[in-house]
């Protein structure tokens, strides 16, 4: 049975962000919550295909690895446009996840 | 004031603001790279063989013109067009930022050549495919609106 739900990972990460935000939220969130649910949803996806046998944990930690490099590439565009926090906020999103994941998976996947 | 000194007067002023305005130009400071054409276009190029190259790859997963060794090539041309673009990127003053894009969707293309590979003969089916592919997109759309803001001066 699936343990990961996507729209709650997706908003604990957004909660975590917006503990370091605070009033610089508005101006990271189009850029960030996308990616906190395209990572949820790539999140529960991989814990269903490990449930079905149609994947390996290599397979999973090349795909998380993909969806981090796509983080990271948000994170230097928010920081080139002055917002300096949004590394610490998706950071502590990341650190939430990670949390979430790695135990409803079983496998090392994050952080 | 006779009309000769009032015209004087005003032609100095006129001097001396065109000069001031030529001065404040001359010192403009530049915290970013100017907008380059080329990394858009590469760019842009690259990501429509990218696509290409994934729905092609959901299309033949399971036969041997699906399989990684069946498609090194592209795999060695994406991975030299983006070194290619790093080199000019870096040669760019106050361009970092875009290096440091250019080096993370090089990270994701040896990823998903890793992740082709350890596919054996399945290649790169839809379940593996698929999310891959929007993740990729998110990186190139990251590095085109870098570029463009560049463009509007933000």
């Amino acid at each position: 049975m699936a343990i990961i739900d996507p729209e709650a990972l997706a908003a604990q990460m957004a909660a975590a962000a917006i503990g370091v935000l605070k009033g610089e939220w508005p101006k990271v969130r189009a850029y960030a919550e996308p990616q906190f649910k395209e990572l949820a949803r790539i999140a529960a996806d991989i814990e269903a295909k490990k449930l079905a046998g149609k994947i390996t944990e290599e397979q999973a930690r090349h795909m998380m690895k993909i969806q981090r490099n796509a983080l990271d590439s948000v994170i230097i565009t928010l920081k080139d446009e002055g917002l300096l926090a949004a590394e610490k906020a998706i950071n502590a999103a990341l650190e939430v996840a990670a949390g979430i994941v790695n135990a409803a998976i079983g496998w090392q996947l994050l952080g | 004031m006779t009309e000769a000194t009032y015209i004087s007067v005003r032609r100095r002023a006129w001097t001396a603001a065109s000069l001031l305005c030529m001065v404040m130009l001359a010192c403009t400071v530049h915290f970013v790279s100017d907008y380059d054409e080329v990394t858009d276009r590469t760019i842009t190029d690259l990501q429509g063989r990218v696509e290409a190259f994934m729905l092609s790859m959901v299309d033949a997963a399971g036969t041997p013109a699906g399989t990684y060794d069946s498609n090194k090539a592209f795999y060695t041309e994406s991975k030299a067009t983006i070194l290619t673009m790093q080199s000019r990127a870096t040669a760019i003053p106050q361009n970092q930022s875009t290096v440091d894009l250019l080096k993370k969707l090089e990270e994701s293309i040896n990823e998903l050549a890793e992740l082709h590979r350890e596919a054996g003969d399945d290649g790169l089916t839809a379940d593996v495919a698929g999310p891959t592919h929007a993740v990729l997109n998110v990186q190139f759309g990251a590095i085109i609106k870098h570029e463009l803001d560049k463009k509007r001066g933000k």
